[in-house]
């Protein structure tokens, strides 16, 4: 109804100050442009650096806060997100599936958006929030009950709201949007229960659907409101009807490459996690997928963890980049404890190596790319604990929380390494006959992650690409769950769950910097420099995430971090700029 | 001040030092949420008149809104048998279920969820088990009132000589509710996955077997009687379940075990009396279903 009401407005509000459009060339070259931020990974291609150096070795020391925002409320739980920058305003959300608009110099709020949650969700998978996409006037985030949302950036009055899966059926969402051409590119989240992942582009002008892709064989897509192609081949890799319900969720957004116009998505664990009931290589989950990005055909897939028994999701961003000899690659650090190298024009596989200890589900990675697995590491069948006994316990690394999750890696331009925030952990898994679920037994399975080492479980590694090296890394007690960022100024950015925001240096990994936010840094660093060249850095805290909801043992290590809900942002003081020069 | 209240004052003065000094830490969450003591014991609620009972949202027959919108069913009228037997006034709740019981009484019972929901003072239909009671040690899991068990609804004349048993889907088609345990029994028998037809909900797949597309439909029997039993052309069968231990198992209600431990005692007192004297077996025969003791 208040449509028209709603665009005069904003309309009327727009005026006095809309002269700028975020356009599809903004977006293109956020990477190069260093006054905003626009994308998700500071560029669509996430490679999370900063040409800019103003701070950087010498002066890190002089970084001190400007401001900071709380965001108030009474929810708190865990801040993924990352800032985005524009026009003089900073865009961030908040866990609850909250907006807000600050002014970028003070911290002063202009609007905040609180998404109204249906009564009753029970949100598959935490209630963080990673991040906003921009494009034209508008702002686009995603929300807990599986919507995506379009605001007025001016006002942040509400341009559409669409419907991504429904969360009664246990779909949710919480990553950034991806905007190409026009097009708002989501994927989605669900829980355990017979969900399927698929990868949506919308119109960013109304919110209408372009086209969908399944991301699970024996699926078909949709373009134009019409059907388009299947998934795959219809039971080539799955037995029975279980590709139906079989999971794969890309819940981590996706990575756009320019250079080969591809969309690269990855796809979390198949369903249902007992992997003894879809013996076969279940594609397309636990792999990264390319897809076209006009209209969603897959030209590429690369599984990494075939068969998936483990929860090891292969949503991990995948980073392009050219290595030392001019080939274009792709980086990625899967969740299984692997580091892959891919190649750029059809994502085949180049090399591979382990970037945490230890690892005993597969004892290495063939020169097809294929896991070598270890049989006996397999978590074991619940059917045969129906008798009624515990089953044995199988010691998996990396636990089920990842070698690395969802905090994603940066790539430095100035050291050619990539830096990636990594967990030493393993898990038990056992079977557990005595299992009910609404009401009902159920076969189900024991978990419980523990660290690996007695001071650490956290180590941020430098990996050299082209030598398949790790150069150095730095150690944490608590799981590291932040983003890092890389810069020209030689510093790699990243938080801690003790509530620290650090700079390290990105060649030897000696901490340069640091300071203490007052809860958990588990969200993703950005910085920008304003109209007099001055350079900022900006991150939100506030502890939270999978880490306490699901950490076992680790959990309880982690139990004394307070959780929080804010932005802080730094600069380096005018008066101690000028005595600089 | 006589000297049994002058005593049970030091009592409670001790205790709640103890609870001031975090000794009793470990009762509570594992993460920094508030160490308020949530829910409350029979006392407030006979004061205030009311009592807040929970039951699994969308779950026929046990627990349902009918076409206008009431929430009927075995579980609301055995609630409305525990707030008469105590004497308040009922307010019956439905809840999404979680991916185990075991979160529902940490979302529901002990501590609540995050999304902002208070806990209810009684939740019902909870499975009794050893492992279960001791591995939730901040709910009271008591008061069984009925025997769950597994079985499978059939087309009469399709199985003209013998009931079908698990081993009959072997050649013939058979359908179930995805991820339940009946799901989980067939998928781990030899041969059968290939004739398994899985659907979200139960409803569904009662609907392909009166399509006639599956022969069978295994789930838990009351379940299964509530949408066949009017229907001569199906029968359902609970016989042996070769190699599944955990066919059948007792549901009670749980409360909240540090806060309202008088209260599931009462509640266990109400429901033991109305399954001895015939007021339970009523109820579900009231609604059409069978039912079974349940085990001590």
């Amino acid at each position: 109804m208040n449509r028209f009401l709603l665009a005069v407005c904003a309309g009327i509000m727009a005026v006095p100050m809309a002269v700028a459009q975020v356009t599809e060339a903004d977006l293109a070259q956020d990477d190069a442009v260093t006054t905003s931020v626009l994308t998700n990974g500071m560029g669509r291609h996430m490679q999370r650096y900063s040409p800019l150096d103003q701070i950087n070795k010498d002066t890190v020391q002089n970084l001190f806060p400007a401001w900071s925002f709380s965001f108030g409320g009474e929810r708190q739980r865990g801040q993924e997100s990352q800032p985005l920058i524009y026009d003089g305003v900073m865009y961030v959300t908040g866990s609850y599936s909250r907006v807000f608009a600050l002014d970028v110099k003070t911290g002063r709020k202009l609007w905040q958006h609180d998404a109204r949650l249906p009564e009753g969700i029970l949100p598959c998978c935490d209630v963080i929030n990673r991040g906003a996409a921009i494009y034209g006037d508008n702002i686009y985030f995603g929300t807990l009950d599986a919507r995506i949302v379009a605001l007025n950036r001016h006002t942040g009055a509400v341009v559409w709201n669409r419907r991504i899966a429904d969360y009664r059926e246990g779909y949710s969402y919480t990553a950034a949007p991806l905007i190409v051409n026009g097009l708002v590119i989501t994927g989605n989240s669900g829980g355990e229960f017979g969900i399927v992942g698929a990868v949506e582009a919308r119109d960013a002008e109304n919110g209408e659907l372009v086209w969908r892709r399944p991301v699970i064989e024996g699926h078909m897509g949709e373009l134009n409101g019409e059907e388009s192609t299947m998934t795959g081949e219809l039971n080539a890799t799955w037995p029975g009807d279980m590709w139906k319900t079989g999971g794969g969720a890309p819940w981590l957004g996706g990575t756009y490459d320019a250079e080969t116009d591809t969309l690269i998505f990855g796809t979390g664990n198949p369903a249902p996690w007992n992997s003894h009931l879809r013996e076969g290589d279940n594609l397309y989950a636990a792999s990264r997928i390319g897809l076209d990005p006009a209209t969603g055909e897959i030209k590429w897939y690369f599984q990494t963890t075939p068969w998936e028994g483990w929860d090891y999701d292969g949503v991990n961003e995948v980073i392009p980049f050219v290595d030392a000899e001019g080939n274009g690659r792709l980086a990625t650090a899967d969740r299984n404890g692997f580091f892959y190298i891919l190649d750029r024009e059809d994502g085949s596989f180049v090399d591979a190596m382990p970037f945490v200890e230890d690892i005993s589900w597969a004892s290495g990675i063939d020169e097809t790319g294929r896991p070598i697995f270890n049989p006996e590491n397999r978590p074991g069948n619940p059917a045969d604990s129906a008798d009624g006994e515990r089953g044995e316990v199988v010691w998996a690394v990396p636990g089920f929380l990842g070698g690395k999750n969802w905090q994603h890696m940066a790539y430095s331009q100035r050291t050619g390494y990539f830096y990636v925030p990594a967990n030493e952990w393993g898990m038990d898994i056992w079977n557990e006959p005595i299992t009910y679920r609404q009401g009902a037994a159920y076969l189900g399975a024991g978990f419980t992650i523990k660290p690996l080492f007695d001071d650490h479980i956290g180590a941020m590694k430098a990996i050299d690409p082209n030598t398949m090296e790790i150069k150095f890394e730095v150690h944490n007690a608590a799981p590291l769950w932040s983003s890092a960022m890389a810069t020209a100024g030689g510093l790699v950015f990243y938080g801690t769950p003790e509530g620290y925001i650090k700079a390290i240096d990105d060649e030897n990994g000696e901490v340069l910097w640091q300071f203490q936010t007052g809860s958990g840094v588990v969200g993703q660093p950005i910085t920008w420099e304003d109209e007099d060249g001055v350079q900022w850095l900006s991150v939100v805290s506030g502890w939270g995430g999978a880490v306490p909801l699901w950490g076992g043992e680790v959990a309880q290590q982690v139990a004394y971090l307070n959780q929080g809900g804010s932005v802080w942002t730094f600069r380096i003081p005018d008066a101690l700029l000028a005595s600089a020069e | 001040m006589t000297l049994r209240t002058s005593l049970s004052a030091l009592v409670l003065m001790t205790v709640l030092t103890l609870l001031g000094s975090g000794l009793f830490a470990r009762e509570f969450p594992s993460d920094d949420s508030g160490r308020d003591r949530v829910g409350i014991d029979y006392d407030e609620i006979m004061e205030r008149g009311f009592i807040e009972i929970g039951v699994y949202a969308d779950f026929a027959p046990y627990s349902w809104r009918d076409s206008s919108g009431a929430l009927v069913g075995v579980d609301v009228d055995l609630a409305q048998l525990i707030a008469d037997g105590l004497g308040v006034e009922l307010r019956v709740i439905d809840l999404p279920a979680d991916e185990d019981v075991d979160t529902d009484l940490r979302n529901y019972v002990w501590r609540g969820h995050y999304m902002g929901r208070r806990v209810v003072n009684v939740l019902m239909r909870v499975p009794y088990n050893r492992e279960l009671d001791y591995r939730n040690e901040l709910a009271a899991l008591t008061g069984r009132y009925a025997q769950e068990r597994l079985a499978i609804a059939y087309r009469v004349s399709d199985f003209p000589d013998e009931p079908p048993f698990p081993g009959s889907f072997q050649s013939r088609p058979v359908s179930v509710e995805t991820y339940q345990l009946a799901d989980f029994y067939l998928t781990g028998l030899p041969g059968v996955l290939p004739n398994i037809q899985r659907r979200r909900h139960l409803a569904d797949a009662i609907e392909l077997m009166r399509a006639g597309e599956v022969t069978a439909v295994m789930g838990i029997r009351a379940r299964l009687e509530h949408y066949l039993r009017d229907d001569p052309d199906f029968a359902i069968e609970s016989g042996p379940l070769p190699g599944l231990s955990i066919g059948s198992w007792p549901v009670g209600i749980a409360t909240a075990f540090y806060t309202a431990r008088m209260l599931s005692y009462e509640v266990d007192d109400i429901l033991t009396a109305a399954v001895r004297d015939g007021r339970v077996a009523a109820i579900y025969a009231a609604h059409g279903l069978s039912w079974d003791e349940p085990q001590r």
